[in-house]
């Protein structure tokens, strides 16, 4: 909390952006993931929602927003917060307005990339967030380009899971020119909040991919969300860090727990065998042994 | 068609703040049937750090006057994720419903 100032007893003073009573399961993480956003931007947000689960917090005649809330297809978050801009630039009220997208993997990974891709092209300033719980949860948890290797999804089921590793947006988004790149999890929220006001800062486009574990899908207990989320980062499989001109900046150093513990909770990882939970422990020591070693813009391998 | 809507509507700080608001006055839809558990904060150990309100999805927690934590059991959908996250651990959890399959 070095270069931002958060001061937790001062924001506790003010009203709830996102109130309570919506439809959300309990324990939901991606909307803590908005009232975090909310928390760390302000009131003066218009929100764009690509449909997804979070969708369904706002549906009419109610709404749990006090912010200005859109609504979009999935495959378009981008371009419909380009719109936006465009509006604010022509009233000129784009200085002290923050204009943020709030989309699931599904929508950013796999449907709406071309959107993304072409608002980060154009260097907008939007602020893009990713609520990553890494399948499509809405329509009944299905696989997506997020999802873990061995993953159980309702289109992968056990044995054998997901075949596939899962892509990795932020570098992709860093490649392709946004000003600031993260990864954040809703677990380590102080982390998220700073990031999210160096963001507000930053003119040019911002893509945060915030990992948000969900209850359903994961198939853990409500209370152990947050510990989930926890335990993926202390594992090393979800790396927090910030990429800033193509510098990348690692924000939290994992314990490096083994990778067992942190699977052990989540049900979707349940059927696995020994030696594939050996070979996710080896691609994760590989991953960071290229972050750290300074060999993060290389090709994956697989 | 919008200025039909802004005088039907009464939409008064069209203008002032760049976008109205739609609702003026927001009502709490009631969760609290989606409840088993309900967290109980007990007062004498809490150090009013704010965790629970930092951490809770459904925005259930306020501050009295005294700057201790109070939830809202309208909304409270019993997920105990505060009870989880207390670096004290002050919460503790009730069972509210489900009592009557308990052998």
């Amino acid at each position: 909390m070095a270069d931002v100032d958060f001061n937790i007893k001062e924001e506790m003073k003010k009203p709830h952006l996102l109130t309570g009573g919506t439809f959300a399961c309990a324990g939901c993480n991606p909307v803590l993931g908005i009232r975090l956003t909310l928390i760390a931007l302000g009131r003066n947000v218009i929100m764009v929602n690509s449909s997804g689960c979070m969708t369904l917090t706002a549906t009419w005649p109610f709404t749990p927003y006090r912010i200005p809330w859109v609504h979009g297809a999935i495959e378009n978050g981008g371009s419909v917060a380009a719109g936006i801009l465009m509006g604010l630039k022509a009233l000129k009220k784009d200085k002290d307005t923050h204009v943020v997208v709030y989309a699931g993997d599904g929508a950013t990974y796999d449907i709406g990339l071309q959107s993304l891709s072409g608002m980060i092209h154009r260097r907008e300033k939007i602020i893009y967030i990713c609520y990553n719980n890494c399948q499509f949860a809405n329509t009944g948890h299905q696989c997506t380009s997020a999802t873990e290797k061995y993953a159980r999804t309702t289109t992968t089921p056990p044995p054998i899971g997901n075949p596939l590793p899962r892509k990795n947006m932020a570098k992709m988004m860093a490649m392709g020119g946004a000003d600031y790149c993260a990864t954040a999890c809703v677990s380590f929220p102080f982390d998220f909040i700073r990031k999210l006001r160096k963001a507000a800062k930053v003119e040019g486009s911002v893509f945060i991919d915030l990992l948000s574990p969900c209850e359903p899908g994961w198939l853990v207990k409500p209370h152990e969300t947050i510990k989930s989320g926890k335990l993926m980062v202390e594992s090393g499989m979800w790396p927090l860090y910030e990429i800033e001109k193509k510098k990348i900046t690692i924000n939290h150093k994992p314990e490096m727990i083994p990778v067992k513990e942190a699977l052990k909770i989540q049900g979707r990882f349940k059927h696995l065998t020994e030696e594939q939970i050996g070979e996710i422990q080896e691609t994760v020591i590989k991953e960071w042994e290229r972050i750290t070693n300074g060999r993060f813009w290389e090709a994956e391998e697989y | 068609m919008l200025s039909k809507i802004i005088k039907e509507k009464d939409i008064k700080n069209l203008g002032k703040k760049g976008i109205p608001h739609a609702v003026e006055k927001q009502q709490l839809i009631e969760r609290a049937n989606w409840r088993t558990f309900k967290p109980v904060i007990d007062y004498d150990k809490c150090i009013k750090c704010g965790m629970c309100w930092l951490h809770c999805p459904d925005a259930a927690y306020d501050f009295n006057k005294e700057g201790f934590p109070v939830c809202n059991s309208k909304v409270c959908k019993g997920c105990l994720l505060c009870v989880e996250v207390c670096p004290v651990k002050c919460i503790s959890v009730e069972q509210e419903r489900g009592k009557l399959h308990k052998k």
